[in-house]
């Protein structure tokens, strides 16, 4: 696929601040690219820089190949969804919609299909009477959506459109959005600081950390394979187990926690060599047995400490003695764990990931 | 439990209420004698003297003097709100794309100007505006001019005065309508394809409409009764119809005259505001609370 729209080394400061530190992105044509980061990372400078509100202090920003750097954002044919959508409170749902092509010169009358077409895209045809601040969140986040595709965008920009929502809303728009992806098929350039809906919705991730671009992948890669503990900390919940020692013979990673002894496969991993490091670990990748002899080779011995219930699974907290407390999510299919229960922990020989560092005590690390 | 609540509040309520009433009452009263007793014996006046009748709206009606004056009051009135209006949108909207501490500062010197009376700022511009006076002894000095210009004395000089009167109160509520516009909506005009001056015109402008209602409301009423600024300023050249009004009480002692050319002020300005009233509230501009 061709790239529709790249950063090359684009630098953005504020005064002594830098926002964006020499960040480079190719996004591919027809893409759902999500700009997933902590607040105050530079999703939004980010987004408006491709928007065309922010010029970058140095670097370009180029679409197929043409610099936009400077292109003032009415020529640039991007559609763009604010978080608090922007809806002109003065114009009616039909009138906001008809905006983008009034401005373009069309008329009414010729417009006229055009719009009927988008409000049926979103289902909101009933209510082209209506103005904004007669309509429910969900619907003036539609209208919104409505308005930035009439004109055919290049691309649409979204800055988190969906974190004004409750939840059960957000799951619905979240569906909605995604299949809109899929039938109009324009790049979606999409911004958000929430994990869960950056995995399930997004052809790929760019995670933004302090301006920068900290890991670029697809969800399952970022998931399974992070690059660095702030990556595995921010999607998802991970255990990290401090590892003592370690050596690479081929495709084998050796490691050590305290006394025991473990074996990894490397695949195609880039295991960092010096330094402190630790081992990340999915809940979901290890696995509760009552007895050793089940166990697989990975496998560590401790006690149940903590069960909470999640409807559809367990979460429970083994106390270990090399590897400290670790977080375990168990099916409900498997035996309820009770607390004081001896058990053996075990993982596969493929999982988990060594990165270097040791993570900074926070709420959701499960840390050894 | 919860009907006890209910009895509580609800006596309670009525507890309120006498204090509430006794609170709106007292000002309906003191209002009453000291307002509305004025203008309806203004109102019965004009009809009443000399002679019963509407003798003095016909006087109205076909004096050429009285004519020139309601007519010069219109034009005035007309040209101070027009530019008062302009230069009070241009700065209310400069304030409003300005960082915090600048906003505060200018909003500061925009009160400031409420502390000089007008009177001392009259005289202020006759000083800065006269033949001899600052400015044209400037523009003489650097040798862009070489004969005074005629600023003041005149309806030039009048307007001036009025004009920078009028300022803050069209930029007050200019600056605190354009406040409740959401700023994220021209650059979403932008993103949407509008140029800059197309954004202004199709979304701030419209939205900003209920502040400029209500500014040239209060400007137009404010100018409509304007008297020594236009009789200082105009050097007795500019006769204003409140100026004129106050003659024929205080000097040629014709009251009935008098009383109903007041009415006739107030109930042009009754109107305006009736009908300006309808734009002034046209809801919401989009600021999310
Ligand atoms: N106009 C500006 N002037 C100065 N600093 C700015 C400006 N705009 C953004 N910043 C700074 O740049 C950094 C990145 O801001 P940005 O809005 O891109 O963050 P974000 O990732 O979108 O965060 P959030 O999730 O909170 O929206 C922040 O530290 C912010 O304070
Ligand atoms: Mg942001």
């Amino acid at each position: 696929m061709k790239d529709a729209l790249s950063f090359e080394s684009v630098t953005k400061k504020y005064g002594e601040f830098t926002a964006l530190d020499n960040v480079s992105l190719d996004i591919k044509a027809g893409e759902f690219m999500t700009l997933l980061g902590p607040s105050g990372s530079g999703k939004t400078t980010m987004l408006m820089t491709i928007g065309g509100f922010v010029e970058p202090s140095a670097g370009h920003v180029t679409l197929d190949g043409q610099r936009i750097t400077h292109l003032p954002p009415e020529n640039r044919n991007f559609g763009l969804v604010f978080q608090g959508y922007a809806l002109f409170p003065h114009l009616t749902v039909w009138e906001n919609v008809f905006y983008p092509l009034r401005v373009r010169g069309m008329r009414k009358a010729e417009a006229e299909p055009k719009v009927r077409d988008v409000l049926d895209l979103i289902q909101l045809s009933h209510l082209a009477e209506r103005f904004p601040k007669q309509l429910s969140g969900g619907q003036q986040q539609r209208v919104a959506l409505a308005r930035a595709l009439v004109f055919s965008p290049e691309l649409l920009l979204l800055d988190e459109p969906l974190s004004a929502l409750d939840r059960a809303l957000r799951k619905d728009l979240q569906r909605e959005l995604k299949d809109l992806h899929e039938r109009v098929g324009t790049t979606f350039i999409y911004v958000t600081h929430d994990q869960e809906e950056a995995l399930s919705m997004s052809d790929r991730i760019a995670i933004l950390r302090d301006g920068q671009i900290e890991q670029l992948g697809t969800p399952s890669q970022l998931y399974e394979k992070p690059s660095s503990i702030f990556v595995a900390n921010f999607l998802g919940k991970s255990n990290f187990v401090p590892v003592d020692d370690l050596t690479v013979e081929g495709g084998e990673v050796r490691y050590s926690v305290g006394q025991d002894r473990f074996r990894l496969s490397r695949g195609d991993m880039s295991i960092p060599q010096s330094g402190e490091l630790s081992l990340a670990l999915r809940p979901e990748r290890l696995t509760l047995y009552a007895n050793h002899k089940d166990a697989p080779e990975n496998c560590i011995a401790g006690k149940v400490v903590k069960v909470t219930y999640f409807g559809q699974l367990y979460e429970a907290i083994v106390s270990t003695q090399a590897a400290g407390d670790l977080l375990v999510t168990v099916d409900l299919a498997q035996n309820e764990p009770r607390i004081g229960d001896q058990v053996w922990l075990g993982w596969a020989i493929d999982s988990g990931v060594i990165l270097a560092g040791r993570p900074v005590e926070s709420d959701d690390a499960y840390a050894g | 439990m919860q009907g006890d609540m209910a009895i509580t509040s609800r006596s309670s309520l009525l507890g309120k209420d006498a204090a509430y009433w006794g609170m709106v009452l007292l000002p309906a009263v003191f209002l009453a004698t000291l307002y509305l007793v004025p203008v309806i014996s203004v109102m019965v006046r004009s009809v009443t003297e000399p002679t019963l009748g509407l003798d003095n709206y016909a006087v109205i009606l076909e004096n050429k003097a009285i004519q020139n004056v309601l007519g010069k009051t219109v034009y005035i009135c007309a040209v101070t709100t027009a530019l008062t209006l302009l230069f009070g949108y241009a700065t209310a909207y400069a304030m409003c794309r300005m960082p915090e501490r600048e906003q505060r500062l200018m909003f500061f010197l925009v009160i400031l100007s409420f502390w000089i009376s007008v009177l001392i700022r009259t005289f202020a511009w006759i000083a800065v505006l006269q033949p001899q006076g600052l400015l044209n002894d400037i523009l003489i000095g650097i040798g862009i001019i070489d004969r005074p210009l005629r600023l003041v004395r005149n309806d030039l000089g009048v307007i001036i005065g009025m004009v920078h009167y009028m300022l803050p109160y069209a930029i007050l509520p200019l600056f605190a309508n354009m406040k409740t516009i959401d700023p994220t909506l021209v650059p979403a005009a932008r993103a949407l394809g509008a140029t800059p001056r197309k954004a202004f015109m199709t979304v701030f402008l419209p939205l900003s409409l209920p502040g400029l209602a209500g500014a040239s409301i209060l400007v137009l009423i404010f100018s409509s009764g304007f008297y020594i600024t236009p009789a200082l300023l105009g050097g007795g050249k500019v006769v204003m119809i409140a100026e004129y009004i106050s003659v024929q009480m205080s000097e040629t002692l014709k009251w009935g005259l008098a009383t109903s050319l007041a009415t006739v002020l107030m109930l042009v300005v009754l109107a305006l505001t009736i009908a300006m009233s309808r734009y002034m509230d046209i809801g919401d501009t989009g600021k999310k609370a």
